[in-house]
């Protein structure tokens, strides 16, 4: 019993160290998406509507939206932008 | 949402295509690190044990977003989805909303279906006092640090978009995180940065952290 103990201790407190670090290869890497087409909110009816869910930012005085629409694919997981004076990565 | 700087260098990154604990793995093109994308942390290579900053991001509807941030940009890229029906939402209880806080701190979590049960969720913890709500209609999810004037406090459900703190009965709103009402009023919570995950996911990489279900 206490040995059980234990061992389920050192496997929990292993979890999350480096070595542990293994992992799996499913797809093949995407190309990174830089640079995205950005507009402005008027007219954003053929990006978005108004109840759908975006996630959204604001770095300084500048607020940017990324429509979930827009990103539940894989290859849309991780948009590198750029807002205010910082470059930032908007992931999903 | 991460700043994808580490000192003066600027990261690219792109979908590995690997996963780790059900969860994606991040690639930088400059140095090649793998980046795990739920802790933001250098996992292999070059920048290995190095955190990524994280911004707060807010998940709500475009609405709300629009009239929070009157002069919001927005990403224009084709569609992937026609509708987001918030997929989370529909099976909440394989769902989690976590509130990574940072290296030494615990990484607690909220399942949706509670959120999506009782609007308003504290999680009180040794270290930490937080607040997480969730908008009904939106399917917004909030994280506030419940914490005023250097004192923790506790908050519950009172209507719509509303919760009220058990010391002063003020009334705050839940997606703003400020006092509407009452002797708090005028006062903003601190917002937190979370993120929506699989329950199982995060349960593998927070082993020790609370689960609020």
């Amino acid at each position: 019993m206490k040995v059980t103990a234990i061992l389920s201790l050192f496997m929990t407190a292993g979890f999350c160290l480096a070595e542990d670090f293994n992992p799996r290869q499913v797809v093949k890497p995407f190309k990174p998406i830089v640079s995205p087409e950005i507009t402005t909110s008027k007219g954003s009816g053929k990006w978005v509507t108004d109840d759908e869910l975006v996630l959204g930012v604001v770095v300084g005085d500048e607020a940017r939206a990324y429509p979930i629409n827009q990103l539940t694919n894989p290859t849309r997981e991780i948009i590198n932008d750029t807002l205010g004076d910082r470059s930032i990565a908007a992931t999903w | 949402m991460y700043v994808r700087k580490i000192e003066e260098r600027e990261l690219t990154f792109q979908v590995s295509g690997m996963l780790w604990q059900r969860s994606l793995v991040m690639r930088d093109l400059e140095t090649e690190t793998l980046w795990s994308h739920l802790l933001g942390r250098g996992m292999r290579g070059e920048l290995q044990g190095i955190e990524l900053e994280m911004l707060p991001a807010s998940m709500t509807t475009w609405a709300e977003w629009k009239e929070q941030q009157p002069t919001t940009t927005l990403l224009a890229m084709s569609r992937t989805a026609d509708r987001y029906d918030a997929g989370a939402w529909k099976s909440p209880e394989k769902f989690v909303y976590g509130i990574p806080l940072g290296a030494g701190l615990p990484s607690p979590a909220v399942s949706l279906e509670k959120l999506q049960q009782a609007g308003v969720v504290m999680v009180e913890l040794k270290s930490v006092n937080l607040v997480v709500t969730h908008e009904g209609k939106g399917g917004g999810v909030k994280a506030f640090e419940a914490i005023v004037d250097g004192k923790a406090v506790s908050f519950s459900s009172s209507g719509e978009r509303a919760m009220t703190d058990s010391s002063t009965n003020s009334e705050w709103d839940i997606v703003t995180g400020k006092a509407r009402s009452g002797p708090m009023k005028g006062r903003a919570l601190r917002e937190l940065p979370g993120t929506v995950s699989f329950l199982k996911a995060w349960e593998s990489f927070y082993p020790d952290d609370q689960v609020v279900k």
